[in-house]
């Protein structure tokens, strides 16, 4: 399992990045939208996509839309993280590709409930 | 019909499905009110939601309050069902927007009365004393 991290904030991409390699996945870290399809062309396959919605130049939501127009992306599991907490972003998100929505600010049990909502098999690890 | 159930302990959301799915709704649940919101984008927006007050999160009032601010939800029928017992919860509930009101414990019956109220369930549907 590889899964690609993507936002502009340093302490919410290591964070995150300890929770995930916590469990053994494999983890890569951007900090852009474009940095991100560089990740996924280059540095692919990856599983899965945590991207934070507000990004300078590329919106979290544009990446996503740039993800899913490219067929070989279809079974890549996508998480919007964000502190947008409107049904409508929801909504908009979810209706552009994510596969589930984590609002901020989260904590590690919401994490991993969200990778098992993307069918990331956990072992052991007790649900939130 | 849908319903969502918005309650942190896994037991209440279950006694709830189980009187709701006998009622013909189809039920999904929700540990907090963000994730009520993430559930309703996903699952469309639900007729009735009920809703525990004390919740990590997103507590159930501030639920309703947002629920109240958005145009597509401001139709959803909204219990609060929940141990705060003080008159002036209530008034604050339902003075934010919800419908009707529920105090722990509560019986099927209870539940099954203000759906009725709601008019989200007929008056002649299942009201055994079973639960």
């Amino acid at each position: 399992m590889r899964i690609l991290i993507v936002d502009d904030s340093p302490d919410i991409a290591e964070l995150l990045g300890e929770i995930i390699s916590d469990m053994g996945f494999g983890i890569s870290v951007v900090n852009s939208g474009q940095a991100a399809l560089d990740e996924l062309n280059n540095k692919g396959p990856f599983n899965m996509v945590l991207v934070d919605w507000k990004m300078p130049e590329m919106s979290g939501l544009d990446l996503i839309k740039s993800i899913r127009s490219e067929a070989k992306y279809n079974d890549m599991q996508i998480i919007m993280i964000t502190g947008m907490t409107d049904l409508e972003d929801v909504s908009l998100a979810l209706e552009s590709g994510a596969n589930e929505y984590l609002m901020k600010p989260f904590s590690q049990e919401m994490v991993l409930d969200k990778l098992r909502l993307c069918g990331v098999d956990l072992g052991d690890q007790p649900s939130a | 019909m849908k319903a969502i159930v918005i309650d942190d302990s896994k037991a209440i959301r279950v006694i709830l499905k189980k009187i709701l799915v006998p009622l013909g709704f189809e039920v999904f649940e929700a540990e907090n009110g963000q994730e009520a919101i993430i559930k309703i984008a996903q699952n469309g927006i639900p007729d009735i939601a009920l809703v525990d007050w004390n919740m990590p999160v997103m507590n159930g009032l501030d639920f309703v309050k947002q629920a109240r601010t958005l145009i597509n939800l401001n139709n959803m029928k909204i219990m609060m069902v929940t141990t705060e017992a003080e008159m002036d919860r209530m008034v604050l509930a339902l003075e934010s927007g919800a419908n009707e009101y529920v105090m722990k414990p509560f019986t099927k019956e209870i539940i099954i009365e203000k759906l009725q109220i709601l008019g989200v369930v007929n008056h002649d549907q299942n009201t055994s004393p079973n639960c």
